[in-house]
């Protein structure tokens, strides 16, 4: 059985508080709907880095979405919409999270602290080269 | 706590994904890993919801309005993504979100 949302987010209690409000509804979330919640919080984010003149909005990301002429269920819109309220480390945080859980191979290799740790008496000798 | 890229990519089925594109990967910085994970988002979402068998990373930014400068030498990058199938595709994603915890802080200072 898949753990909740909430358990691929460590380290942060307001990422945390994040998941248990939304977790729920988007661990539930169709390929489709996590794409599209993946691209309208990664756009939104972007919108932070790259374009300090305007306000950065997840809500702003569906709406483009919609007039582009896709429809998108209004339960997910306004959960989306909400994250609006949240701040830039748990949009993160929340985006890596979706990420993570939507993968089946993911979710068979363990949970995020795990994927930092190489397995003892790993069959891989890959090094990374930090040079 | 390793963070290299090419250390997931080897983790998974992505091994001459992470000789190809480990190195590059690694390098980018934080509105890079974003405009990537937005773009393939994209893409996967459109082979997702519509009939079409094949949609391109050119063809997203086009009808997305996105600036061609922002994009600028990921370009390349994409269009070598854009022969890959979904599931390669949705592994890079996975794997650029992984590559975003804790904000995506980078050793390398990004922007």
């Amino acid at each position: 059985m898949p753990h909740p949302l909430g358990y691929y987010i460590s380290g942060s209690p307001a990422a945390a508080q994040l998941a248990d409000t939304y977790g729920a509804q988007l661990q539930n979330m169709s390929l489709d709907e996590k794409l599209l919640a993946i691209k309208a919080i990664s756009g939104a984010l972007l919108d932070s880095l790259i374009h300090r003149d305007c306000e950065p909005s997840i809500e702003a990301q569906i709406l483009h979405h919609i007039d582009d002429g896709d429809p998108v269920d209004q339960g997910l819109q306004e959960s989306l919409a909400a994250l609006d309220g949240c701040d830039e480390t748990q949009c993160f945080a929340l985006l890596t999270a979706l990420i993570a859980y939507g993968s089946e191979e993911f979710r068979r290799f363990g949970s995020m602290e795990a994927v930092g740790e190489p397995a003892s008496g790993s069959q891989l000798d890959w090094e990374p080269d930090f040079s | 706590m390793y963070n290299h890229l090419g250390f997931y990519l080897s983790q998974r089925i992505a091994q001459p994904l992470a000789d190809e594109f480990g190195d590059r990967l690694e390098r980018m910085t934080k509105a890079e890993k974003l405009l990537l994970i937005n773009i393939l988002s994209g893409v996967l979402h459109e082979l997702e919801t519509t009939l079409v068998e094949s949609y391109t990373a050119a063809e997203y930014i086009f009808m997305q309005g996105i600036n061609p400068d922002v994009v600028g030498n990921l370009m390349p990058l994409l269009e070598r993504f854009d022969e890959h199938d979904s599931s390669t595709n949705q592994t890079i994603v996975m794997v650029l979100g992984l590559s975003l915890q804790d904000g995506g802080q980078s050793k390398k200072g990004d922007r």
